[in-house]
């Protein structure tokens, strides 16, 4: 009997109808893939470290838990997938079946080409058969893999900005270096950077958001001479490059895993999921055995993310690249009087460079003098392009080459000493002893040896002290300042920056029945000279706030002065003695007086000894402290 | 005649495409974009490490093109041109000094060969004036300046098709 043609008509409606449904085009894939997801249990791949590395998922609360940090919800196929590295690897799977787009400009959307990593991984592993899971070429992917030209990584650090010892905490990035790449090519490379999108916000706003996790960190890829530009001729910040030991095929192994995280955010935590440790989580995925980012929990400081790197046996060879504002400090320093003069006033359009003065220099002087005129000129002062074309102009006519420079590096930020301490105190106060333990998990203070820290400066978070105090036989908390940054930058020929200071938390001050425990805010603004070197005398004004039951009216605000001297005697013999005042006019109205002479003499890198004598005026009396501790860094 | 007449207008037309690349670096280049940086009393340390600088994300899967740039990176053909316009001053350094690695780098990206380096640096300092006329040239006219001056010697001009 002929079917009626109607029913032929809607038994091949149905069909086509089932055809366009089905996410997985017929049995055959279904069964392949299940398969596949079969095999991957088996060889418990969602257990694997490569797949964890590359999902970026870290331990739970809950024992045998994992939580992912990416905090996109593109990256993750499945519902769960943030906590759930079995059901992420089906569901990846499942996503790799998924028809290959017609339109060129939607494939780099594809599971496989978009998640490239996942897929070379999982292919490996399971062994994809061509014949039921067909291949696909990437183009996008493999046209900016060309445009990278990959040969190697290396991991940069640009240390402090200029003039802002407290910004010597720094940053990291990678740059991608080329197939042939030399020296004086490294500009054409292109850099990879994890950075907190922040829009326009400033001040307060931005502090609390980039400390509570408030903005979206993303990795972006950019040319890196733009970097360079940015750091070194604005910022002023000296970079240092460390070369990375991973072969080209471990460099293409880790691209694979930057290209997926293209538009990828993770909330930006400026303490643990900050730029450098988003950077190691990066890297490790070169290698299956790598792992960097399990060194950082609550915190995670670039210098430290340096030594992991380093420690892992991952750098070959350091570069250091130092800012213009060094170069220039180095090239002026040992100048003639007259000729620095000179540049001076050229800087300041005080003479031009056609003056008798300059022309009847010697070439290679005048060369000299115009180049640093421009540097002095550019740095010194603003809107004045036009008197810095003309120099430069006045120098191009002279037609020699500048001579290459180098600028001696000083210590490797990651040589520097380790950045927690530890430190037993014994000391007398006020008629009876005491032992002290101090903690400071963060980071530096002005007398903590200087190599590879910025002078006169000082960033101390989280730190706290425990008192036991033989006479009444407690043992109490003394202080506890989550923040106390000090950064002291000397006047010089070319800048005049302020000194700063500032720190908040809870201290013990001395009453007059009892020691009470307060809040403390403080914060100040002075200058700073160097009259020899490794020696900084300063001057700040401040104002302070404590507050506290014990306080009459709950607090006492005031302002006052201090004036100190920081110096180095010896490589390992430094000391600060200082003196300060302050006048609490509202609230508990009181003076306030500190004169103090702190002393450190360094054991070897991770071990100091210090001596402290003070004489203080709180709440109460007049009284004094001396004590000796050993500081353990590490 | 004929030929000749054909011959300068499509000289014309290179010139003219090359000029017309260049004018539009306008909308391609770096400009104001690279540094819209975080300005304000933030704590330094902070502004130092959150790094917001590039509020413009080239590294995203929707963002990815513009024509001059793709997931981050430049086109071959725009490379020059954006080079330049993200190394003006620098340039303009190490042009007036004769040296320096921002004009080494100049030089890799046009193809100099490691014998015509010097000569390059030379040529180019030589030339500061015509290359950088005043304070506030754009990219663009360096790009077409440049490409005059190396057309315009004997040694270099080989190398002119590449600016």
């Amino acid at each position: 009997m002929a079917v009626p043609a109607f029913l032929r008509l809607l038994f091949t409606f149905l069909v086509l109808l089932c055809t366009a449904l089905s996410p997985v085009a017929n049995a055959e894939d279904q069964g392949y893939l299940q398969q596949l997801i079969q095999s991957a249990h088996q060889k418990h791949l969602q257990l694997r470290p490569e797949w964890h590395k590359l999902l970026h998922y870290k331990p739970g609360l809950l024992p045998g838990s994992y939580k992912s940090q990416v905090d996109a919800a593109d990256f993750f196929f499945a519902d769960n997938g943030k906590t759930d590295p079995g059901a992420e690897l089906e569901a990846t799977l499942a996503a790799f079946f998924k028809p290959f787009p017609a339109a060129p400009e939607d494939r780099h959307l594809h599971a496989r080409c978009r998640f490239i990593a996942r897929y070379t991984w999982l292919k490996q592993q399971l062994g994809f058969d061509a014949t039921r899971l067909p291949e696909h070429e990437c183009k996008r992917f493999e046209e900016w893999m060309a445009a990278l030209n990959p040969q190697g990584v290396t991991l940069i650090f640009p240390t402090a900005y200029i003039n802002s010892p407290a910004s010597m905490v720094g940053h990291t990035l990678l740059r991608v270096d080329t197939r042939g790449q030399t020296e004086q090519t490294r500009l054409l490379a292109y850099a990879i950077n994890f950075g907190a999108n922040t829009g326009n916000d400033g001040g307060l706003l931005f502090a609390m958001k980039g400390l509570l996790g408030g903005y979206p960190g993303y990795f972006s890829v950019l040319p890196y001479y733009l970097k360079v530009r940015e750091y070194s001729d604005m910022e002023n910040r000296d970079i240092w490059e460390y070369h990375l030991t991973l072969t080209p095929a471990e460099t293409r192994t880790m691209l694979l895993h930057a290209w997926e995280m293209r538009g990828i955010w993770f909330d930006y935590f400026f303490f643990d999921e900050n730029c450098s440790y988003h950077l190691l989580s990066l890297i490790e995925t070169a290698r299956p055995d790598l792992e960097l980012t399990t060194h950082f929990g609550a915190w995670a400081i670039p210098s430290d993310t340096v030594r992991v790197v380093e420690q892992a046996g991952l750098v070959d060879k350091v570069v250091y690249r130092p800012s213009r504002h060094s170069v220039l400090q180095y090239r002026m320093k040992g100048l003639p009087e007259n000729e620095i003069d000179t540049i001076q006033k050229l800087a300041a359009d005080d003479i031009m460079p056609d003056d008798k003065a300059i022309t009847h220099m010697p070439i290679k002087q005048q060369a000299e003098v115009l180049e640093l005129a421009h540097e002095y000129a550019d740095y010194r002062h603003d809107d004045n392009a036009p008197q810095l074309h003309r120099l430069l102009a006045a120098r191009s006519k002279l037609g020699v080459a500048r001579p290459r420079i180098n600028v001696p590096p000083g210590t490797r930020p990651d040589q520097g000493h380790a950045t927690g301490r530890i430190s037993l105190v014994a000391g007398h106060e006020d008629g009876h002893d005491y032992q002290e333990l101090q903690l400071r998990p963060a980071y530096h203070d002005l007398l903590d040896p200087a190599p590879g820290y910025s002078r006169g400066a000082q960033i101390a978070f989280f730190e706290l002290g425990l008192r036991h105090n033989d006479q009444t036989g407690n043992t109490r908390l003394q202080y506890f300042t989550p923040v106390n940054i000090i950064s002291l930058t000397p006047v010089s020929d070319i800048s005049t920056p302020i000194s700063w200071e500032f720190n908040f938390g809870l201290t013990r001050k001395h009453g007059q029945q009892h020691d009470s425990m307060l809040a403390t805010v403080n914060g100040g603004v002075g200058l700073s000279w160097s009259p020899l070197a490794d020696t900084t005398v300063y001057g700040l004004i401040h104002v302070g706030l404590d507050a506290g039951n014990e306080l009459h009216k709950g607090y006492a605000a005031g302002t006052g002065g201090a004036v100190g001297l920081l110096a180095q005697m010896t490589p390992r013999w430094s000391l600060q003695l200082f003196a300060r005042d302050t006048d609490y006019t509202a609230g508990e109205a009181h003076n306030e007086k500190r004169l103090s002479l702190e002393q450190r003499y360094t054991l070897n890198k991770a071990n100091t000894l210090r001596m402290e004598w003070t004489r203080q005026r709180q709440l109460g009396d007049d009284f004094s402290n001396f004590n000796l501790s050993w500081q353990h860094l590490m | 005649m004929k030929l000749k007449k054909h011959v300068f207008v499509a000289a014309l037309f290179a010139i003219g495409s090359t000029s017309a690349m260049a004018d539009n670096i306008g909308e391609c280049g770096w400009g104001s974009k690279v540094f819209d940086g975080q300005s304000g009393i933030a704590p330094q340390v902070l502004a130092a490490t959150t790094n917001g600088t590039f509020g413009n994300q080239t590294f995203g899967i929707s963002s990815g093109t513009s024509g001059c740039t793709q997931d981050g990176t430049v086109s071959s053909t725009w490379q020059t041109a954006m080079y330049i316009d993200g190394n003006k001053k620098a340039l303009a350094r190490d042009t007036a000094a004769g040296q320096g690695e921002t004009l080494d780098a100049l030089a890799q990206l046009i193809g100099v060969d490691a014998q015509d380096k010097a000569a390059f640096n030379r040529v180019a300092q030589q030339n500061f004036a015509r290359i950088f006329p005043s304070a506030d040239v754009s990219a663009a006219q360096i790009q077409a300046s440049l490409h005059d001056v190396v057309a315009g010697d004997a040694q270099l001009s080989k190398y002119a098709t590449a600016i």
